[in-house]
């Protein structure tokens, strides 16, 4: 292929993949935003220096973007906290939680507030 | 001394100025500190890895010496790594920023995810500090490909300064996607600035000068695409992109997007 065609080939491909982006954030625009909504789940509990650590995993599965998330979870009357810079909108982070008592046999887990970035 | 030594030792000094240029802004910046510790130890093998043929050819284009053959390039390519990591070292204990007792992998984690920038810095400084000129004339004009591959450099160098900190992300979730177009617009606009300004030519020998809509269709365009997949390399390189849902990678690619644009087009100035 002589380099007129390759380059003009070039340019065409390049042409569409910014078209597409450029659609794709015209739609996402015009579409409504729903603000942070959370789902916090707990993976797993493991038993480190006799204390328990669970891992929980929060998602955003909102439009917007939260940051300061405040996560807290609860066993019996003992409470623990953790705070996360930022959660990404369909997007999620991980983090621990410690506590004396077990959570295995149940606990309540919530996110408690947030900023908006 | 013998005259060897001192050529040798001459383009050794000038490219350890080279790494330091371009690698400070880097080797000051405290995510690249934290990155060092906490970047997957697989990724950043792959990022050096990965760096080793782009040095390679880069080497080749524009490296320590005029490079007859590829063997030599790989070499020049391979000394900018290591001299890029000595360097590293060297000022990350200088100022302090191993923090009090580094273990040995924190240590070589923390230098190795700053050899590669100090490595470009380090080939690219024969352009900048060398008397000599490095590149054939300039009507000669290096090919297309060729072209394209300094542009992915550039974008490489400005992304890699700017990928790590906090700043791409918290500005990602602040932009609407109005804000989004508006950079994507810009980006273009800028690139197509350079590239109209630098005078970037096509590969056929027929065209001393493209009219500007070719030169948007077979340059900016294809340069701000390249800028892009730059742009997410470096975020997903340095963890940027981990749990981060599709549409605000979308956003973080397009406003990293913006400086590995603008690194892109201003290759040719630089390099």
């Amino acid at each position: 292929m002589d380099a007129r065609r390759f380059e003009t080939a070039a340019g065409a491909v390049s042409a569409a993949m910014v078209a597409a982006l450029l659609g794709y954030l015209a739609w996402r625009g015009l579409a409504e935003t729903d603000p942070p909504a959370f789902a916090v789940t707990a993976e797993r509990v493991e038993r480190i220096q006799g204390r328990h650590h669970l891992a929980f995993r929060v998602a955003n599965t909102g439009d917007a973007a939260a940051a300061e998330v405040v996560v807290r979870g609860r066993v019996g009357g003992e409470t623990s906290e953790a705070t996360l810079d930022f959660v990404p909108p369909h997007g999620s982070r991980r983090g621990v939680l410690i506590f004396d008592a077990d959570p295995s046999a149940g606990v309540d887990l919530g996110v408690r507030s947030y900023l908006d970035p | 001394m013998q005259r060897e030594t001192r050529r040798f030792l001459t383009t050794s000094g000038r490219a350890a100025g080279g790494a330091l240029i371009f690698a400070l802004p880097m080797l000051m910046t405290a995510e690249m500190w934290g990155l060092g510790l906490a970047m997957d130890r697989l990724r950043l093998a792959a990022f050096i890895l990965l760096s080793v043929p782009m040095l390679t050819v880069l080497s080749h284009f524009i490296g320590f010496e005029r490079t007859a053959c590829w063997r030599d390039a790989a070499f020049d390519a391979a000394y900018a790594l290591g001299l890029g990591a000595a360097i590293g070292a060297v000022l990350l204990g200088a100022i302090a920023a191993f923090g009090p007792r580094p273990t040995f992998d924190q240590a070589v984690g923390q230098v190795a995810v700053q050899m590669v920038p100090a490595a470009i810095g380090a080939l690219l400084a024969r352009t900048q500090f060398g008397s000599e000129s490095a590149r054939p004339p300039a009507d000669a004009g290096p090919p297309y490909v060729g072209e394209m591959f300094l542009m992915g450099v550039g974008a490489l160098f400005l992304g890699l300064n700017i990928a790590p900190t906090e700043e791409v992300m918290t500005l990602a979730s602040r932009m609407t996607p109005w804000h989004g177009i508006a950079a994507v617009a810009g980006s273009l606009l800028a690139m197509h600035a350079f590239v109209y300004a630098v005078g970037f030519r096509g590969g056929s020998a027929h065209s001393p000068e493209l009219p500007g809509r070719a030169a948007f269709l077979r340059f900016t365009l294809p340069g701000y695409a390249l800028a892009a997949a730059v742009s997410v390399y470096t975020l997903w390189m340095f963890g940027r992109l981990d749990g981060t849902g599709f549409h605000q990678g979308v956003m973080a690619m397009v406003t990293l997007g913006l400086p590995c644009a603008i690194g892109a087009a201003a290759a040719r100035l630089i390099v």
